[in-house]
């Protein structure tokens, strides 16, 4: 079996052009796909994108996200359209595109991942999400997919985004652009494998989860969240929050000593922090730094490696970096996806940058993370 | 991390777990620990309910939804991909935990420090559901409970709970936030010791009358008990169950007072006047004199005005001697038969009494009743403890029957008379008319060849033939504007009240039959019979005639006399209709021969 891949990008301000060009790079070079990536940034026209992409390509199955900026072989691009095409004899995809439930974000999982095994729905493969990454409780959205697809699958992705201004970001699918849920695609016929890590470490003595709800930490060692955080960092202000709370995530650890990072958002009026995604209640968490870019490129660099040498033939990349991440590093940012690059070998390559991503550390049970580099390695099969 | 922290860290976050609120939260965090700590792929939980039926939450089973392997559904394994505990002892539920690579030893025991955990949590939220449930069972039988009123207060005396029964019988619009409520029991001095003996005891007490008073001024009888309920040995907080009984204690004050008092005069009835001269033998009282009055005719009136006119003079009997003797007890001791009894009184008093209540009796006939009364009375006195004070009575009561023997030997009363010097009393008009009547009665009796003794009855019939109208209203016996319908009936009727005023009457008997008859017609359309011809009474045609005649001839308010020619066209246009054709013959050849 052979995957055929297209990667095509473009930074053309026109949305159709830029849609059109994209496409067209990429279905030039896998032919005519079974599955469409589009990944796009702000400053488009949503729809006209997608239309034109479908339009170019004349692909039956397409799944994308907004994000931050995309990232492509020569870097990563504030504005821009990237694509994606695959095609392959035996290659299988399915897509779903669910708007998330309020209160019920495991319903809302369920619901995308029965969508996803309508028709003949494969025994494997590897399923790509992107939820909106500003609303819902996405970490149970994820548990909502995995209770129906389960263990058989992998799973890669991340939470769409806009340019920081968090205001909408959108998610996609052949059938359309939409704000406010999850677009997904089952991928079967060619496999991935996908390697995950942040660079984060840990600092300072445990901090106690003791009130949370959902995003919403309440309560850090029984007292009001802020006000433990900022003693932590030597007594911030509320206005030197934002700049802190995106170099001082909180890391709540798992099983094989990992931590999971989780970003604080905004303060509340009672002295809570909102969080990008939820904060198990009663955690052991630890404040993370980072303290040399290095670490960080080392760990994108790790976690390339992992992924390309479980495939047994990579043929090509898809990078979901997440955009605080990108932001802190700086012009290092393009250092890190030149490195990548070259540990592929030149492979085609692109992504987006996301709020929030998901991906798996051991189990393969899909878990949401921020500050996280993640990327899929696809090929024929894996060893 | 340092294992032995990371190890620590999880150690906490298991302890630190909590019901969620729901089983589908507490679930779900039961999986993203799960997942997290133990790197668990698949998770269900069984929640086993009272009833015996079983929740299973699964997640991670995919398309093998609900298909746990039953093989791997047993007691912990000391190794293997899959984690089994069944929570509590007994059992509420039991926890599946499976990975794709052995459990270690040091997972399985955070595993089970996990399940311990979860264990107890069910054990707690099993314990609050039954309590809720236990509450709310409690908080809908306290707040629907009909009739009892229950409340629940503090050592301070705030309330706690309460019920609307209680709210409606303690009359409050909201509760008092006070202890104020408490004085509202009455006595109320007694209650707040008894409540301080409940506090102080911890006892339930047996149940008591009490009377609470509302805040409106009601008063309201309950039945009440005190409940205290301890925690530990010590009262926390005491139930008041209050059940009103105010309906009840009205019955039994209504009929107590029937044991006692006459229900038609308000007296003390014959049961009460045995008790009490029972009472005076026994405190050896002395000299107790008693008076026995009757009163006269009771039967005549029943039978001729109805019973309600002879209910109504017992009763203004019953007011002259409340009036007579307002200290004394009275009583009715029969049907037309009262009694005075007058402790430490001697026939002297007695007698002086007795004159008191003829003289009432008296100025009471002059200023009131329309049927006049008559009483009867007697005195007896048991003067030393030889002669019981019931012996008095027999003899105050002989003598009282001698009473009326003599008085109505002398003729002193007759009802009928009575009536008709009432009638006259009531219109004046009306003795001017029987005057004129019995003239005109005697000539054409004469004229029609009556004798002497027909001569006397007829003219007996003149004066008394309206008797029947004495217990007409002033304003139907004027006649002074149109009557309607059912007064005209009523006003037909006194033919009928007559004759039997007269049946009663030893002087008026043999009157009777023309007093019934003096309505109707010689064509058989009067009242009350409809008799015809000479069917009617010789008497009654010729008082018809006369009586007309008179009407006729008269003044009347509202009408003025008719001339005494057109009075005799109308006589004769009559005549052979509602009169005798040939009595009207007579009577009009002897007023031409007046004229």
């Amino acid at each position: 079996m052979h995957v055929q891949v297209g990667v095509g990008y473009s930074l053309l301000p026109n949305s159709q052009e830029a849609a059109k060009e994209a496409a067209r790079l990429a279905v030039a070079q896998s032919g005519p796909p079974v599955l469409t990536f589009l990944f796009t940034t702000e400053r488009y026209n949503q729809t006209e994108i997608l239309e034109a992409v479908i339009a170019e390509t004349g692909t039956p199955k397409l799944v994308g996200a907004s994000g931050a900026g995309i990232v492509t072989v020569e870097g990563i691009k504030k504005h821009g359209v990237g694509v994606v095409t695959i095609a392959g004899e035996g290659i299988t995809a399915e897509t779903a595109l669910v708007e998330m439930l309020p209160d019920r974000a495991d319903e809302t999982g369920r619901k995308l991942a029965e969508k996803l095994l309508r028709g003949s729905a494969p025994d494997e493969g590897t399923v790509f999400v992107f939820p909106d990454g500003l609303s819902g409780n996405i970490a149970r959205m994820l548990r909502g997919i995995y209770d129906v697809l389960g263990p058989q699958f992998k799973y890669a992705g991340g939470g769409t985004g806009d340019n920081m201004r968090f205001l909408r970001t959108y998610q996609m699918t052949e059938t359309g652009v939409a704000s406010g849920a999850v677009a997904a695609a089952l991928v079967a016929g060619c496999s991935f494998a996908t390697g995950i890590g942040h660079g984060w470490e840990p600092f300072g003595s445990p901090l106690l989860i003791t009130r949370a709800r959902g995003k919403i930490v309440f309560e850090i060692d029984e007292q009001p969240a802020f006000q433990v955080y900022s003693r932590r960092l030597e007594g911030i202000t509320s206005e030197e929050f934002p700049f802190c709370a995106v170099r001082y995530p909180l890391g709540i650890p798992d099983i094989t000593g990992k931590f999971i990072i989780r970003d604080p958002f905004k303060l509340g009026a009672d002295g809570s922090i909102e969080f990008v995604t939820e904060v198990p209640p009663r955690a052991v968490a630890y404040l993370m730094r980072y303290t040399r870019v290095e670490n960080l490129l080392q760990t994108a660099l790790g976690a390339t490696m992992q992924a390309q040498k479980t495939v047994r033939t990579p043929q090509f990349a898809l990078i979901f970096n997440c955009v605080s991440r990108a932001e802190l590093m700086g012009e290092h940012a393009n250092r890190e996806v030149e490195i990548i690059r070259n540990t592929l070998g030149g492979l085609p390559m692109a992504g987006f940058l996301t709020f929030g991503e998901v991906g798996s550390y051991g189990s393969g049970v899909p878990l949401f993370h921020n500050k996280t580099f993640l990327i899929a390695v696809g090929g024929t099969s894996l060893l | 991390m340092n294992p032995d922290a990371l190890e620590l860290a999880f150690l906490y976050e298991i302890s630190s777990l909590t019901w969620t609120g729901s089983e589908v939260d507490f679930f779900d965090e039961i999986v993203e620990k799960a997942v997290r700590l133990s790197g668990a792929q698949r998770v269900a939980l069984a929640l086993y309910a009272d009833t015996g039926k079983a929740t299973c939450y699964t997640w991670g089973f995919g398309q093998n939804k609900g298909r746990v392997p039953k093989g791997q559904l047993k007691q912990n394994q000391p190794s293997g991909n899959v984690y089994f505990k069944e929570l509590g002892s007994p059992p509420l539920g039991a926890l599946y935990l499976e990975k794709n690579e052995n459990f270690s030893d040091d997972e399985r025991r955070l595993l089970d420090v996990f399940s311990g955990r979860l264990s107890n949590i069910l054990q707690l939220h099993h314990w609050m559901e039954k309590s809720e449930r236990l509450r709310e069972r409690f908080r809908l039988v306290l707040e629907n409970t009909p009739m009892v009123g229950v409340l629940s207060f503090d050592r301070q005396g705030m309330i706690l709970h309460y019920n609307r029964e209680a709210q409606q019988i303690f009359g409050w619009d909201v509760p008092p936030k006070s202890r104020e409520w408490l004085v509202q029991i009455k006595p109320a001095a007694d209650f707040q010791k008894f409540v301080a003996q409940v506090w102080e005891t911890g006892q339930v007490v047996d149940p008591g009358e009490w009377q609470i008073q509302t805040p409106k001024g009601a008063s309201r009888w309950v039945l009440l008990t005190l409940i205290p309920v301890k925690q530990g040995k010590k009262v926390e907080e005491v139930f008041c169950m209050v059940i009103d009984i105010t309906e009840r204690k009205q019955m039994e004050e209504e009929l107590k007072r029937l044991s006692i008092f006459d229900s038609l005069t308000g007296l003390y009835n014959r049961n009460h006047f045995e008790q009490k001269i029972r009472q005076l033998d026994k405190d050896g009282v002395r000299p107790v004199s008693v008076i026995v009055c009757d009163v006269d005719g009771l039967k005549l009136v029943n039978d001729c005005l109805g019973h309600r006119q002879g209910d109504e003079l017992l009763k203004q009997a019953a007011t002259l001697i409340r009036e007579v003797f307002p200290k004394e007890e009275a009583f009715r001791v029969g049907g037309d038969e009262f009694a005075v009894v007058l402790p430490e009184k001697n026939r002297e008093s007695a007698l002086e009494a007795r004159s008191a209540l003829m003289a009432a009796q008296e100025k009471y006939n002059k200023d009131h009743t329309v049927i006049p009364l008559s009483i009867s009375v007697g005195v007896g006195v048991a003067e030393s403890s030889r002669k019981s004070v019931y012996e008095a009575y027999k003899q105050a009561d002989d003598e009282m029957y001698r009473d009326k023997l003599q008085r109505c030997a002398k003729g002193g009363y007759d009802i009928g008379r009575s009536l008709l010097a009432s009638l006259f009393r009531k219109d004046p008009g009306m003795e001017g008319h029987v005057t004129r009547v019995k003239k005109l009665a005697w000539r054409l009796g004469k004229a029609a060849g009556l004798s002497a003794d027909e001569i006397d009855k007829l003219l007996l019939l003149a004066e008394v033939h309206d008797i029947g109208k004495v217990g007409l209203p002033d304003r139907i016996l004027r006649q002074d504007e149109p009557l309607a319908k059912e007064e005209e009936e009523e006003v037909k009727r006194h033919c009928e009240v007559g004759y039997r005023i007269a049946r009663c009457s030893t002087e008026l008997a043999p009157v009777a039959e023309p007093i019934l008859q003096h309505h109707e017609w010689w064509n058989g359309q009067g009242y009350p019979q409809g008799l015809r011809g000479e069917e009617i009474h010789l008497h009654s045609r010729i008082l018809a005639i006369v009586d007309a005649y008179d009407a006729m001839t008269s003044n009347r308010p509202g009408r003025k006399a008719m001339p005494r020619e057109k009075a005799m066209s109308e006589l004769k246009q009559r005549a052979g209709t509602q009169f005798d054709p040939y009595l009207v013959e007579v009577f009009l050849k002897l007023l031409q021969e007046t004229s």
